[in-house]
């Protein structure tokens, strides 16, 4: 494409923006909260910046050029930036519709874009992803190393600068996901009928995780149907610049949650979550596809709410521990959500729940970030490890499994002692559960 | 106060942009080479995107592309970046958070912005003299975090706190709704170290209360840098009161409130802070926070004293009378430190909660004597009406210092033009009622043209000379502050090319 036509195409695609690129006033309110800016301490490198360079294309005074495409690729999307905005800017929204005209413009190199592609269907895919994995895994396997997988090839696919090193696991992979029953009987009187997302990381990585949801939200008076012909939330998709077929994928999980007339629909992973009750936003106004996502994305709850309100009518059984919360960004920032898994936590006797300085501050993992900018997603990784032995705690708690696996792993490479669980494991625990990941893992 | 103009619209200084916009000429390319000699590469932005940003500050009326922007680390990476500027002729001009809200860090013609934000360690912190020495960068708000475990806190409190820097904050003598009892910007520097706009280092300690010699801390602050680069800074530290009663007067009319303030002051009570917010904000905050704003008071008061436990109810009960004698309507006293935080952060969000109301504002900054409040607010009620204007009104009641915020859509170049000249009618009406153009905002490029409505050719000469015996060459921040100083004349707004 010639340049000047390819900046008349920028323009168009971005001035579809105007009205939100407006809201924001320059004030400037954001940038300490934007982790990348505490970092680089650059305008370019902040929320305000980014909006600006989007409000030039949006403009026609600037071409999305190689520069503009680093600034905003740097960006981890973690949206701590709405958080701190007084003029309600929806960065998250922007960010979505200029990634998605730079994957559709074809911006970067063929070879660029096929490595994206690619390692969105693995990541999205959890039969593909547990092969993957497991393949991943068996040279620290056959080396008799501790479970590791090189995270560097990965970052090189993506064409990104720098390596993030090797990914430290808890566990050699199976390479088969553990799936969950269909559906699991409330244990007591029935309080509600809860339809469980299961996700594409969680049953290859985290199977206990998802296990001790089931349980926990089962003793608890739920009924847990998972229903099956659900597939990926399209998180991946959307953050990455592939809103067609993050379109598709919610019209499906939409179906599929529908035909199995829950209550509500409980997702135990903060990125899954923030996507699901957005599903609206994939669709043009007017639309009935829409409407229809609107009312699903209603029902969406993390299951920090639902447990959090369950829990306070139940007994628990002490767990002494000493804890500290991780704010996953798609929870604190993409829905607000920060109260009801400290309530939870703090509802257990004999657990001590401490402050983590700086708790909503992204880790790096953000979605394929760690791998597409290594050496941003290390700098924060090292940066939230400090600040979690600083607080003394045995165990951080995060609500999302991104965070939990690059914290889990960033806690192993400095030789910390420090556990990273998700909080529903805790509650689990405390309702007389199984053993949690840290300890040897649970199979079904 | 708070933000400033909504989504303003695409203004260009004239020709600025075409001057710089191809950006990598040749003598850019060896500019920048030069500065990454000195910083490294990493820390010099020059491409047309990186550069772009730093077009504006918070004003986004005026804009302009600097030739390159460079980040130093210490205080002799600013030196040898002055020297070098000053070597060449090239102007240049310091840049914190970029918060500002009259253009005043936006670059000069053809110059480069030296960025301070690297510079963000806090150096010492001297709990028994009550001290902190901060590099410029340093956030407002990390002073009072770094010393609030020890019971004390940093008292200047602009609302853009969070964001801000202290070499900002001594550039425009900054203040904040607290200001009224605890002083602005000025009363809590104690010592600095400025690169001299020829790159020598002027470096005043601030050890002691009192210096003798000219106060040179004093002149600086509020020079919006144009007299150099302040490095370091060493700020006084307060002690956190040791009780709070922040209360929400509701009014009838805006008159019974502002006369209430007035009363308050004259009764010799000194609240540590005394905000207004009129029906229109209400509207906007309440629509935003759902604080329990009565949506028909036609003003709402906050009002907050702090100090010794001991006879803080009793006086709390003092400005209960006073209220009453002024026909409130009803007094609400925070229960707890989180409804008085639900409040706070009501007054602190306002300007941004407008957007509510239109797509676009722009908020005025002007200082009246306290006793003219209910007049000048008529007036201001009146030029709205002519020029047929939204205006809202939120502001620090206590110090007289308002901030009328004009409502309007930037699609609209009618309106634009329309908000320009109502602005200016709001100017002239605060001066002829014995004020002054600007409170905390700083004069920058905005206010350059009212410059002679408040003072004489002799007092501008006289700061011009102030200015020439700190940068004989005219090249630090040039075109700010004085009419004429740095002899940059194309720096006045274009008003009629602005739309
Ligand atoms: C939402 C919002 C609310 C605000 N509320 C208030 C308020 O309540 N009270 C108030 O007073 N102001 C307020 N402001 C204005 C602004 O925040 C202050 O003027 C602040 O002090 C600017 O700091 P900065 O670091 O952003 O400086 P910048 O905007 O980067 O620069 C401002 C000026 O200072 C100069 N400068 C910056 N750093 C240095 C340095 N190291 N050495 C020499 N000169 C330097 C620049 O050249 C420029 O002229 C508000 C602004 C916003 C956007
Ligand atoms: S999403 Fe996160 S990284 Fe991106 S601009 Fe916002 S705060 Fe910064
Ligand atoms: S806080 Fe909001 S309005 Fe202010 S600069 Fe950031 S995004 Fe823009």
């Amino acid at each position: 494409m010639t340049q000047p036509r390819k900046r008349r195409d920028d323009q168009t695609a971005l001035a579809r923006l105007t009205d939100e690129l407006v809201e924001c006033i320059h004030c400037g309110l954001c940038l300490e909260a934007c982790p990348t800016y505490v970092e680089l301490n650059r305008e370019e490198d902040s929320p305000r910046g980014r909006i600006y360079l989007m409000r030039s294309v949006a403009e026609g005074r600037a071409a999305l050029d190689g520069s503009m495409l680093h600034h905003l690729d740097v960006c981890l999307g973690c949206r701590a930036c709405e958080t701190a905005c007084p003029s309600d800017v929806k960065y998250g929204l922007l960010l979505e519709h200029t990634r998605t005209h730079i994957e559709e413009a074809a911006h970067r190199p063929v070879w660029q874009r096929l490595g994206r592609r690619l390692l969105m269907e693995v990541f999205t895919h959890s039969a593909t992803m547990a092969l993957a994995m497991f393949f991943a895994t068996l040279p620290s396997r056959l080396l008799r190393n501790p479970p590791s997988a090189p995270g560097g090839i990965v970052s090189r696919i993506m064409g990104a600068h720098g390596d993030g090193g090797n990914l430290r696991l808890e566990r050699f992979p199976s390479p088969r996901p553990s799936r969950l029953q269909r559906l699991t009987p409330a244990a007591g009187g029935k309080k509600l009928r809860v339809g469980l997302l299961e996700g594409c990381v969680m049953p290859v990585l985290f199977p206990e995780v998802n296990m001790a949801t089931v349980r926990v939200l089962s003793k608890l008076g739920c009924e847990v149907v998972v229903p099956s012909g659900q597939g990926c939330c399209g998180a991946l998709h959307v953050h990455n610049g592939y809103g067609r077929q993050a379109a598709r994928m919610a019209l499906r999980n939409m179906a599929v949650f529908e035909a199995a007339q829950c209550d509500v629909i409980v997702v135990n992973s903060a990125g899954c979550g923030s996507t699901m009750k957005e599903y609206a936003g994939l669709f043009p106004e007017g639309s009935p596809e829409r409407e229809q996502a609107a009312a699903f994305s209603a029902k969406v709850r993390d299951v920090s709410e639902v447990v959090a309100a369950l829990l306070e009518q139940t007994e628990l059984k002490p767990v002494e521990m000493t804890v500290t919360y991780h704010d996953a960004c798609h929870l604190a920032h993409g829905q607000k959500i920060r109260s009801e898994p400290r309530r939870m936590l703090s509802a257990i006797p004999g657990l001590q729940l401490v402050d983590l300085p700086e708790s909503d501050h992204c880790c790096g993992s953000a979605g394929v970030y760690s791998f597409t900018q290594p050496d941003m997603a290390v700098r924060l990784l090292k940066r939230k490890v400090t600040n979690i032995e600083s607080t003394g705690a045995e165990v951080v708690a995060t609500g999302n499994p991104g965070c939990q696996m690059w914290i889990r792993s960033g806690l192993k490479l400095e030789g910390s002692s420090v556990r990273a669980l998700h909080p529903i494991e805790i509650v689990d625990l405390a309702l007389d559960g199984a053993t949690t990941s840290g300890d040897s893992p649970s199979r079904h | 106060m708070d933000v400033d103009r909504k989504g303003s619209p695409s203004i260009m200084l004239p020709s600025a942009d075409t001057r710089t916009a191809p950006g990598e000429t040749a003598s850019n390319t060896a500019l920048v080479r030069d500065l990454a000699a000195i910083v490294g590469s990493e820390n010099v932005c020059s491409t047309t995107a990186e550069r772009m940003v730093y077009e504006s500050d918070g004003f986004t009326m005026a804009r302009r592309r600097p030739a390159a922007v460079v980040h130093p680390a210490s205080t002799a990476e600013v030196q040898a970046i002055v020297r070098l500027a000053a070597s060449r002729g090239i102007p240049f001009v310091a840049r914190g958070a970029g918060t500002g809200l009259s253009g005043g860090a936006m670059a000069p013609p053809g110059g480069i912005i030296i960025s301070l934000t690297r510079m963000r360690r806090i150096l010492d912190i001297d709990l028994r003299n009550r001290r902190l020495t901060a590099e410029a960068g340093v956030v407002n708000l990390k002073v009072t975090q770094a010393v609030a475990a020890h019971g004390l806190h940093y008292a200047p409190d602009p609302s853009s706190q969070s964001a801000c820097t202290l070499g900002g904050n001594v550039a425009e003598n900054a203040g904040g709704p607290h200001t009224l009892k605890y002083g602005v910007t000025v009363n809590h520097l104690l010592g600095l170290k400025m690169v001299l706009p020829c790159g020598e280092l002027l470096d005043i300690p601030g050890e002691t209360e009192d210096n003798p010699g000219y106060d040179l801390p004093g002149l600086i602050t509020g020079s919006e840098g144009t007299l150099g680069i302040v490095t370091e800074v060493t700020v006084r530290l307060t002690p956190l009161p040791q009780k709070t009663w922040t209360a929400l007067a509701v009014f009838e009319t805006i008159t019974d409130a502002t006369r209430c303030v007035s009363s308050i002051i004259a009764a010799g009570i000194i609240p540590a802070a005394l905000e207004l917010m009129d029906a229109n904000v209400i509207q906007a905050v309440e629509a935003a926070f759902h604080f329990g704003l009565p949506l028909d008071a036609q003003a709402v008061l906050i009002i907050e004293l702090d100090g010794l436990e001991a006879g803080l109810d009793e006086l709390g009960a003092r400005v209960r009378g006073i209220c009453e004698s002024h026909a409130v309507r009803e007094l609400r006293i925070a229960r707890d430190e989180a409804e008085r935080t639900a409040l706070w952060m009501c007054r602190k969000k306002a300007v941004g909660s407008l957007g509510r109301l239109a797509p676009s504002h722009c908020t005025q900054d002007c200082v009246i004597p306290r006793s003219a409040l209910p007049e000048v607010l008529e007036k201001i009620g009146q030029i709205a009406r002519d020029f047929d204007l939204r205006i809202a009104n939120v502001f620090h009641a206590g110090d007289g210092n308002l901030h009328p915020i004009v409502l309007y859509d930037d699609r609209d170049e009618e309106q634009v033009q329309r908000v320009l000249e109502c602005n200016a009618a709001i100017v002239r009406a605060c001066v002829e009622a014995g004020g002054t153009i600007t409170g905390e905002h700083g004069v920058g490029v905005e206010k350059l043209e009212f410059m002679p409505l408040i003072f004489s050719d002799a007092d501008l000469a006289t700061m011009d000379r102030v200015r020439a015996a700190f940068d004989a060459q005219g090249l630090c921040n040039p075109g700010k502050l004085l009419p004429g100083g740095g002899g940059c004349a194309d720096l006045v707004l274009n008003k009629k090319a602005a739309v």
